[in-house]
């Protein structure tokens, strides 16, 4: 896919001679056997040793896109965020691309057929998947098996003669997709050579929209210096909307990356959060990040009286900074002392960070210096994990391979040396 | 006029005129009149309090805020953290102030004993000897108290996933709270430091040998003053001088700050128009928030509710707000109350926040389509209806869920009155954020909106007052119709006097021959009217009791099904929440709610109200009004002699009588309409509070026996909840729910016999109306008493007062 030598490119190399060369080496002795499985999980998950993967999760509404928008591109808008009820139904995986490519991989036939027939059998989660591909929405006006029997229809390639006019533009999407998986194509690419807004819509679509019953992943390759640290930022459905099924799955998933970056509003951490923080595994790097912090710092600086009040970026640092202290304490209460210290607690403000850069006149920023808003802060602490998280799975490959002692193995930690220095070279 | 004005006139009237003529010429009307006209009393509307559920920081005081004050504040808003600790009240009132009510000192003692206890538990455990305490001679703590700290050092471990400790926890996050002014300092705080910090509250000496550090000196000083106030049971009261920030801040400190934890109730009065039409609004603490000891205060609020505003934002309805709906049975008793009170619970929903939502949508279809682009507003009326087709969607998948889940009895039913409740639910999506920027008028953050209307904000406080002003409407409807009744009767009393009192002195000539025909008439008809009073007696001392009887068992076997239903839900639940649960008596206030207590007095309540308003009321309501349909009958036989009598007879006499009988089997066929309030309340307080000790007793029984830890622990606790639990439950739950029952039905049966004591004999009253017996018509003969009887009639009559026959608008 990427043409120049990439990080993508290093990264995919080292996982293949891992794969080749290293595991079979290294996967008999008793002393490389928990990091072999540890890499192995990795491969599963990644596709890739060196790349480090963080779930972005937090209660539905709190502002996980507009966080993932904002560390993303400074104007740019790519996440679908906002909207009415719940957005994100997808995991949406983030990751380097040198130019913006969305892959979607769908899920096969026969779970679409067992789909259509546990919503004609009344299963709620179905039907509301039902009713999603079918209608747009989880709610809809129609009978309990309208959007079912439409499903199943879709999925044979048919079009049934009841179905109501403004679902046939859905319907007829849906057969498509089918009738390419029916000759095997589960993949399907959108790059951004075309326009960028329509690989927004058609990320809306499969995210969050209408396709999202029939998706099983979705990736989106990005270009931003950020991710080329290979930083895999997985964006997941938010938490806490009544009548979730997914909540639990959501949590495990979670629970099993290398990172966890928690989102939370001025509420801080609240019932689901703290759930989250208790489940375990918990990944070894752990962020918990406060945004929307706008209202708060507004209802400061408006109590003030009117002759002492300052502009509004001066009462930004002490709320973050609040905020920062009771989430400390409530992370120390919740996870013992050891692993509160070794989070990481950031304020940030990404609507702030855009209006900025996006210096529009009708929505001038309310910040006159770019560091105020934290972006840039919390950007280089995930880049600065990722390239730790990198240089660490190198050097421990590399003490297991010295440990092996053969020569073959010491050959190979030679060559991964170079590849340390070379790494560190180019982020010097 | 008021219908209290009302009220009062007529009780006035009723005073002064009706009834001290009614003991001078007819001494047996007054018991049953007087009976009518002290239920006029007592009543006024009763307060409504509007509760605004939400979760922390969706912005309910921000609503609440912009309802009662426009851009300004009646309760802190928008700080960080858990912010709203305690239900603060909002009323009207012309000027401005805020009362805080304390908790009794006791309060401080608990958390200091609560933490002593288990901090000396630690210390010996790790071979320490605590200093000795010196406790005080006044030092009295609860038995939950007791029973917390007993568990906690009893099994002395700390998992994370909500364990025993917990409740000991929540005590030192209170402690940190009242003395460092924070429930999450950091560095945490040092036990010892936050126990001798408590005994300076109290002033007390220091045990741990620690002194208050400067900085927190205000704060104890303060708390000291509470806990003064609360001696004294005087509430202190801060009233508002025109600065806004001194009187926010004050009444930040006791909603969240510092002394949040030593508050019993907190109310604020304003001059607001929001609030004229009598509402009260309620700020509770927002859920969803880990470690949060507040939860409690707003599960037990919610639990009382008759009105919720539910405030959501953009994602519409969480799991955490409907899990307390649903928990406190509020959703349950808007089900099955629908439309057979003029009370029942209303839910109204405020979707906020939805500002952001528009934002984003407007600035994304801007960069699409530039100037082509729908301006803000449009965007923002386009968000409103899609939030509420999502809350309405979401809210129904509730309640068909509960519909689904409950008593096979009532299922039905359900169903059916959930598409009323849907249909009924109000929902009003808004920004009140904007509409405050808009008031606010400031240079640095210009409003997106152009008037008040377009936040819909002002359409939100308009259904707010008309809700208020229609539930006073429809409980001054039934105030007026008792006013009406009571004043009917007392005129149907007044004529018949007159007409006794018309008669002319032959009428004495002829009664005894009168009476002879009289009585050959009548007499059949008393025998029938013997046989039914028998009949209707029977029914009221034994029929009913033993269909309560029947019917509460049956009940409780559906509560048993249902119940054991509702257990063997726990098999999806995480172990450790289910043993966090076990371990404290049945509830634990999670992300996962759960409240076995709550959840399984509910399963009760429901069949019991249905036994009760569905089937026994309705049978008693029947069977009276027949009786008394029966008394109309036979007497409109004497009214039908009597017509026929030509001049010897007045038929005005009787068909007074029997206008009055029509009256009071109207009348009886309401026959315990108050106490069906009454009894809801009992059946709910009684039941929960006995099933909360059986269930706690049981599970302490199973913590102590070590069955919560080792192998088999989750398999264990199954059976324990499936099995022994179940049926612990409803054999403790059965009899009371019986005895409740049979109160109740017994002070209907009391209000019965006194509707129908006041024609015992209305046959004998008929037949007493139509020739009254000599020594009465003697006395009547007396020219000059009946000229004055006539005038108080007559004077009586005229001071009715017209104003009842104003009726409603």
């Amino acid at each position: 896919m990427p043409t120049s030598t990439t990080t993508a490119e290093v990264e995919q190399r080292i996982t293949r001679v891992y794969m080749d060369a290293l595991r079979p080496l290294l996967v008999h002795h008793a002393h490389a056997a928990p990091l072999c499985g540890e890499l192995d999980a990795a491969v599963a998950r990644c596709g890739s040793i060196l790349a480090m993967d963080v779930a972005v999760i937090g209660r539905a509404g709190v502002g996980k896109s507009t966080l993932l928008n904002a560390l993303l591109s400074d104007w740019l808008t790519l996440l679908p965020h906002g909207g009415v009820g719940s957005l994100t139904a997808k995991p949406i995986v983030l990751r380097h691309g040198v130019e913006p490519v969305l892959v979607v991989q769908y899920k096969d036939l026969a779970e679409l057929r067992e789909l259509a027939n546990a919503a004609a059998r009344g299963d709620t989660v179905a039907m509301r998947a039902a009713r999603v591909a079918i209608e747009g929405a989880q709610v809809g006006e129609t009978g309990p098996s309208y959007a079912a029997l439409h499903l199943a229809a879709a999925i044979t390639g048919q079009m049934r003669p009841d179905l109501h006019e403004r679902d046939r533009g859905r319907v007829a999407v849906l057969s498509d997709v089918c009738a390419a998986l029916a000759r095997g194509e589960t993949l399907r690419q959108w790059s951004a050579a075309g326009e960028l807004p329509q690989l927004r819509h058609e990320l809306e679509n499969h995210s969050a929209g209408f396709l999202s019953p029939v998706v099983r992943e979705v990736q989106l390759f990005w270009p931003s210096p950020l991710l080329e640290t290979g930083l895999r930022l997985v964006d997941l459905p938010g938490l806490g909307v009544v009548q979730d099924h997914f909540a639990r799955e959501t949590r495990a998933v979670a629970g099993a990356m290398a990172g966890m970056l928690i989102v939370v509003d001025r509420a801080v951490v609240g019932g689901e959060t703290s759930e989250l923080l208790r489940s375990s595994p918990r990944p070894p790097f752990l962020a918990v990040v406060a945004t929307h912090l706008d209202e708060s710092v507004a209802d400061r600086r408006n109590r003030s009286p009117s002759g002492t009040r300052r502009s509004w970026q001066d009462y930004l640092p002490d709320v973050a900074a609040e905020v920062r202290a009771v989430i400390r304490g409530q992370l120390h209460q919740l996870i013992g002392p050891a692993s509160s210290a070794a989070a990481h607690v950031l304020a940030v403000a990404p609507v702030e960070h855009r209006r900025f850069h996006r210096r529009a006149l009708d929505e001038p920023a309310r910040i006159d210096r770019e560091e105020l808003a934290g972006i840039v802060a919390l950007r280089e602490l995930l880049a600065r994990e990722a390239r730790a998280y990198r240089a660490g799975v190198l050097a421990r490959l590399e003490a297991a391979l010295q440990a092996v002692g053969d020569q073959e193995a010491s050959a190979h930690a030679h060559a991964l040396r170079s590849v340390i220095h070379h790494c560190a070279r180019e982020e010097s | 006029m008021t219908i209290d004005d009302d009220q009062k006139s007529l009780r006035q009237w009723y005073a002064e005129h009706v009834r001290p003529l009614l003991e001078d010429v007819a001494s047996d009307r007054v018991p049953p009149l007087d009976l009518a006209y002290q239920r006029l009393e007592g009543q006024a509307v009763p307060e409504l309090p509007i509760c605004f559920l939400g979760n922390a920081g969706v912005g309910k005081s921000t609503l609440l805020n912009a309802l009662v004050a426009g851009a300004g504040w009646v309760v802190p808003q928008g700080g960080v953290g858990p912010l709203t600790a305690q239900a603060t009240l909002v009323r009207y009132a012309e000027s401005r102030r805020f009362r805080a009510t304390y908790l009794p000192k006791g309060r401080l003692n608990n958390v200091l004993f609560a933490l002593e206890r288990s901090y000396e538990a630690e210390l010996r455990r790790t071979g320490g000897e605590p200093p000795p305490s010196g406790r005080d001679a006044d030092e009295e703590v609860d038995e939950e108290t007791e029973l917390d700290v007993a568990v906690a050092a009893y099994t002395g471990e700390s998992d994370l996933a909500g364990n025993p400790r917990d409740k000991v926890d929540g005590y030192l996050r209170q402690a940190s709270l009242m003395i460092l002014g924070t429930q999450f300092p950091e560095p945490p705080a040092d036990p010892r430091y936050l126990m001798d910090g408590l005994r300076a509250c109290m002033g007390r000496q220091p045990r741990w040998g620690f002194e208050p550090r400067p900085e927190d000196w205000t704060r104890i000083e303060r708390v000291r003053a509470a806990v003064g106030h609360a001696a004294d049971e005087r509430p202190l009261d801060v009233h508002f001088a025109g600065d806004h920030e001194a009187f926010l801040s004050q009444l930040e400190l006791h909603a969240s700050g510092h002394l949040a934890p030593l508050i019993r109730t907190l109310e604020v009065w304003w001059d607001a128009d929001a609030l004229s039409s009598g509402i009260t609004l309620v700020d509770l603490p927002g859920v969803g928030v880990a470690n949060d000891e507040y939860q409690r205060v707003t599960a037990e609020w919610i639990r009382r509710a008759r009105a919720v505003v539910l405030v959501v934002d953009a994602k519409g309805v969480t799991e955490a707000s409907a899990g307390l709906l649903r928990s406190t049975g509020f959703l349950n008793s808007m089900l099955h109350e629908s439309g057979n009170e003029d009370d029942a619970p209303q839910l109204i929903v405020a979707p906020v926040k939805l500002d952001l939502v528009a934002n984003d949508e407007w600035r994304n279809e801007r960069e699409r389509l530039h100037d082509r682009a729908r301006k803000w507003l449009t965007h923002f009326d386009d968000v409103c209806q899609r939030i509420e087709r999502l809350v309405r969607g979401q809210l129904r998948e509730e309640l068909d869920r509960i519909a689904d889940e409950g008593g096979d009895a009532t299922r039905a039913n359900r169903q059916e009155v959930s598409e009323r409740v849907l249909a009924d639910l109000r929902i009003q999506p808004m920004t009140p954020y904007e509409y405050r920027v808009l008031l606010r008028d400031d240079e640095e953050e210009r409003p997106r909106i152009r008037q008040p209307e377009d936040s819909r904000v002002p359409a939100f406080l308009d259904m707010l007052t008309a809700f208020g002003v229609s539930r006073e409407q429809r409980l001054h409807t039934r105030a007026r119709a008792h006013a009406r009744e009571a004043r009917d009767r007392a005129r149907a009393n007044l004529e018949l006097i007159q007409e006794q009192w018309l008669e002319n002195e032959r009428a004495s000539e002829e009664a005894t021959r009168l009476r002879q025909e009289l009585e050959e008439f009548v007499r059949p008809l008393q025998d029938e009217l013997l046989v039914r009073h028998g009949q209707f007696r029977a029914l009221l001392r034994k029929e009913i009791p033993t269909q309560i009887e029947l019917r509460t068992a049956n009940a409780a076997e559906l509560a048993r099904r249902d119940i054991v239903r509702y257990l063997r839900r726990f098999e999806d639940y995480p172990w450790a929440t289910v043993r966090a649960a076990i371990r404290r008596g049945g509830t634990f206030v999670g992300a996962r709610h759960v409240d076995l207590p709550n959840e399984l007095t509910l399963r009760f309540e429901e069949p019991l109200a249905v036994v009760w308003s569905r089937e026994i009321l309705t049978i008693v309501r029947r069977e009276t009004k027949a009786m008394a349909e029966d008394h109309v009958r036979l007497v409109g036989r004497v009214v039908e002699w009597a017509r026929k009598q030509g001049g010897r007879v007045k038929p005005a006499v009787v068909e007074a009588l029997h206008d009055e009988l029509k009256l009071q089997a109207q009348e009886v066929a309401n026959v315990g309409k108050e106490k069906v309030d009454a009894l809801k309340e009992a059946v709910k307080t009684q039941l929960y509070a006995a099933v909360e000790a059986e269930v706690r007793k049981r599970c302490s029984r199973f913590v102590k026996s070590n069955q919560d830890v080792g192998r088999g622990v989750r398999d264990r606790m199954l059976a324990f909840l499936g099995n022994d639990l179940a049926d612990a439950v409803v054999d403790t739950a059965k009899p009371i729910a019986q005895r409740v029952l049979t109160a109740n039905y017994t002070k209907v049966a009391e209000e019965i016999k006194d509707a129908l004591k006041s024609v015992e004999n209305p046959l004998q009253t008929a037949m007493n109306a139509i020739v009254s017996d000599h020594e009465a018509h003697i006395r009547r003969s007396d020219a000059q008493k009946r000229r004055s009887v006539l005038a108080r009639v007559e004077a009586a009559m005229a001071a009715m007062p017209v104003v009842v026959l104003g009726e409603v608008p």
